[in-house]
């Protein structure tokens, strides 16, 4: 392999395994003092020691080695965890992050903020009475840790005369023991004769043991590498379901066993858990299916006018198969909202002490997949939402007593699923927003005219203006100015948006809509005149023929008005002008309207393009897509086109509105 | 490897001193052979043990599983540390 692929796989071993001491840590600092944690942490420190050992990164191992020595007396019960040590222990779990990131961008390691790494391993050292001995300890096993812990079990029956030949299996198993955590040892003594018949120099000892280790089949084989023939050693995972046996009569063919199948071996174990793949294939392979979708789509075309007895059948049978190949590889794609929220609690962990507030951080619907690259790119904005809740929306304690409200302030993070979308809800309980101070500071940094009538909504998107801040005093952590706008637009990139709700002195609730994937949807294809759009089909409400039951740009639905909008002056195409018109209504969140076009042509699965740079900008559009027949669509970006169609008709006034819905 | 035998009427002491390893065995399980015949309770002393291997351990676990009389007691630590890494503590009494 690749030393940079090998490189990067470390870099983000390490990630999930610091996320993991992370949490674990934040559950010590919670009280919650389990085994289970210590070693999670524990795990973690020892195997970014043995990969980075594996590298040569000598100023990693050296830095986690201290830190785990650190956590084998705490592990031994030889230390207790208290506050000052957890505090430690997170500013070291910080720093190896760094090191980590300093890696990945190929920063030097040695040269990587010395004076911080000489401070923490100083204040290690003050837990290590003998840090020799756990030094020397630990060091053995430095080389041999590599992927994940796994339960081995060890059958081990030497040949007789393995201490004749030099070998003792005694430093074996010490050797073993080294290599992780011995959980149960049976040694057999029941081939011992008597002490007259005893030969000294014959083995008799037979041992079972099983070992969690995150050494690989090949490395535990190669401790016995050297043992004589004539030996049986038995080496199997236990851990994984899928049992492997590793059975040799004899050690010699065990040493001739390729690297091939070594691999082979590791791969079968693991793959019934997880399956590490590249991005990058996973992308070739979306990339590929939409291709297919798109010729199944021409296909099922000319199928239809060909008529071909059968081959109508045939093709959608085709047809269902591939809408399951899609939606198979776009699921590959979607990954927990978890991963993310993951990050918080030490965000919140850290803020709260910062600001001096106590603030309880609950998460819900962690579990809520959506795709991949929005997972990654949500980080950031949802941080300076949670920041900005933190900072501006949770009070000081002595504020919330003067409100009665409870010392402790809430945040909480929630996901869910609806109609199509993800949605996230980031709440607290905190001051509210505030709409007469929003507008003073819209009105000074002349946002908006003094005089300007807005409702409540409308005050509230205020907060989503460049260079807008309520804050009375900039902070560290918000109140400068630069974000919300910036929240936006990394949310509307995805195609998403965001709706803010609050009321003064009891909260905020800013909700994130986002769409589930970005690559391929089930589209509704509309037209005007000879232009094709596409509508995602989740928006679509109904289709109806559009007669004259409105007035201005209401419409008459069943006694409800409908604000609506034509495409076709909306975009400026002359309509086909025969008379008939067809409506869609659509629906957004809250937000519903009509668009009329020509006519309708129906579902199809549209694979969505991005836009070129030249049409990036342009508002109203969120991709394109090539149709069955070869021609472009494009695909309309439906909030753009709701908020559109809803401002246009707010201009009229109520009476107008009362005539038409009078119609 | 020298193991000291002292007769004391009523019981055998026995002490068990230096490597008891692979090129002590065979004297080890000669020193201690005539201990299996014992009807007295022997005391085996294992304090002055400084190095150990399967062979010499293997010597000591047939004593042990032969001689019911034998009592062994104040292990050294490499002896402790090879009971422990083969979970024979329970197999391999030690008087406390």
């Amino acid at each position: 392999m690749d030393l940079n692929e090998s490189l990067d796989l470390l870099v983000q071993e390490a990630r999930e395994l610091l996320a993991d001491m992370e949490s674990a840590l934040l559950q010590l600092e919670a009280g919650d003092i389990s085994a289970d944690c210590i070693n999670a942490i524990f795990r973690a420190a020892h195997t970014i020691k043995g990969s980075a050992g594996l590298f040569g990164l000598e100023p990693i191992v050296s830095f986690t080695h201290a830190l785990e020595s650190v956590l084998v007396r705490v592990r031994n019960n030889e230390l207790s965890i208290d506050a000052e040590l957890t505090g430690l222990l997170i500013r070291c779990a910080d720093y190896s992050r760094s090191q980590i990131d300093a890696l990945e961008h190929g920063a030097d390691l040695a040269a990587h903020d010395p004076q911080l790494r000489r401070d923490l391993i100083a204040q290690l050292q003050r837990y290590l009475k003998d840090d020799g001995a756990a030094r020397s300890n630990a060091g053995d096993s430095d080389e041999q840790s590599s992927g994940q812990l796994r339960t081995w079990k060890l059958d081990l029956r030497f040949a007789p005369d393995v201490l004749a030949n030099g070998m003792d299996p005694l430093s074996f198993l010490h050797y073993l023991s080294n290599m992780g955590e011995i959980l149960a040892m049976d040694t057999r003594t029941g081939a011992l004769p008597p002490l007259s018949a005893l030969e000294p120099e014959t083995c008799y000892l037979e041992f079972s043991l099983e070992l969690l280790t995150a050494a690989s089949a090949a490395q535990l084989r190669a401790v016995f590498d050297f043992v004589a023939e004539g030996s049986r050693i038995d080496i199997r995972c236990i851990s994984a379901p899928a049992e492997l046996a590793f059975e040799n009569a004899a050690a010699a063919p065990m040493a001739n066993a390729t690297n091939g199948e070594a691999k082979a071996s590791r791969g079968n174990n693991r793959d019934n858990a997880l399956l590490k793949v590249e991005a990058r294939k996973l992308d070739a392979l979306i990339d590929t299916v939409g291709e297919l979708v798109i010729r199944c789509a021409s296909c099922q075309n000319q199928s239809e006018q060909l008529r071909k007895a059968g081959l109508l059948e045939l093709m959608e049978e085709v047809g269902d198969l591939v809408e399951q190949i899609r939606d198979r590889a776009l699921n590959l794609r979607m990954v927990p909202i978890g991963e993310v929220f993951q990050r918080f609690p030490r965000v919140v962990r850290d803020v709260s002490r910062e600001l001096n507030k106590q603030i309880d951080l609950r998460i819900s619907g962690a579990d809520t997949e959506l795709d991949k690259t929005m997972v990654e790119k949500l980080t950031d904005p949802l941080m300076h939402i949670v920041r900005n809740a933190m900072d501006h929306g949770i009070e000081s304690v002595a504020d919330r007593i003067a409100a009665g409200k409870p010392e402790q302030g809430v945040l909480s993070l929630n996901a869910f699923h609806q109609s199509g979308t993800v949605v996230i809800e980031i709440s607290d309980d905190g001051r509210g927003l505030d709409t007469d101070k929003i507008l003073r500071k819209a009105i000074e940094r002349d946002l908006i005219p003094a005089d300007a009538k807005l409702t409540e909504k409308e005050i509230f998107a205020l907060i989503f203006a460049p260079g807008f801040s309520t804050a009375d005093t900039v902070t560290d952590l918000s109140g400068r100015g630069v974000g919300m706008d910036v929240v936006r637009q990394n949310i509307e990139l995805l195609r998403g948006s965001v709706d803010i709700r609050s009321e003064h002195g009891k909260g905020t609730t800013i909700q994130i809509q986002l769409p589930l994937t970005l690559a391929i949807i089930d589209g509704f294809e509309v037209a005007v005149n000879d232009a094709h759009f596409v509508l995602p089909l989740d928006m679509v409400v109904e289709c109806l023929e559009f007669d004259q039951q409105h007035f201005g740009n209401i419409f008459n639905l069943r006694g409800q008005p409908l604000p609506f909008m034509r495409l076709a002056q909306q975009f400026g195409i002359t309509s086909e002008g025969n008379g008939r018109e067809c409506m869609v209504v659509l629906q957004c969140g809250d937000h519903r309207a009509g668009v009329v076009v020509d006519r309708f042509v129906g579902e199809i699965q549209a694979v969505i393009k991005p836009l070129g740079k030249l049409l990036g900008g342009m508002r109203g559009f969120s991709g394109s897509t090539i149709l069955g027949d070869g021609s472009v669509a494009l695909l309309l970006d439906v909030p753009a086109l709701l908020q559109r169609a809803t401002q246009q008709a707010s201009r009229m006034d109520g009476l107008q509105l009362l005539t038409s819905l009078a119609h | 490897m020298i193991v000291r035998v002292e007769d004391a009427s009523t019981l055998v002491n026995v002490a068990i001193e230096g490597d008891c390893t692979i090129y002590a065995a065979a004297d080890l399980r000669a020193a201690l052979l005539p201990l299996v015949k014992e009807t007295r309770p022997v005391m085996v002393d294992l304090g002055g043990i400084t190095e150990l291997d399967c062979a010499g351990l293997q010597v000591l676990l047939a004593l042990q599983k032969e001689c019911a009389l034998a009592l062994f007691s104040n292990p050294a630590p490499c002896l402790r540390q090879a009971l422990d890494l083969l979970n024979l503590n329970r197999t391999f009494a030690i008087e406390a």
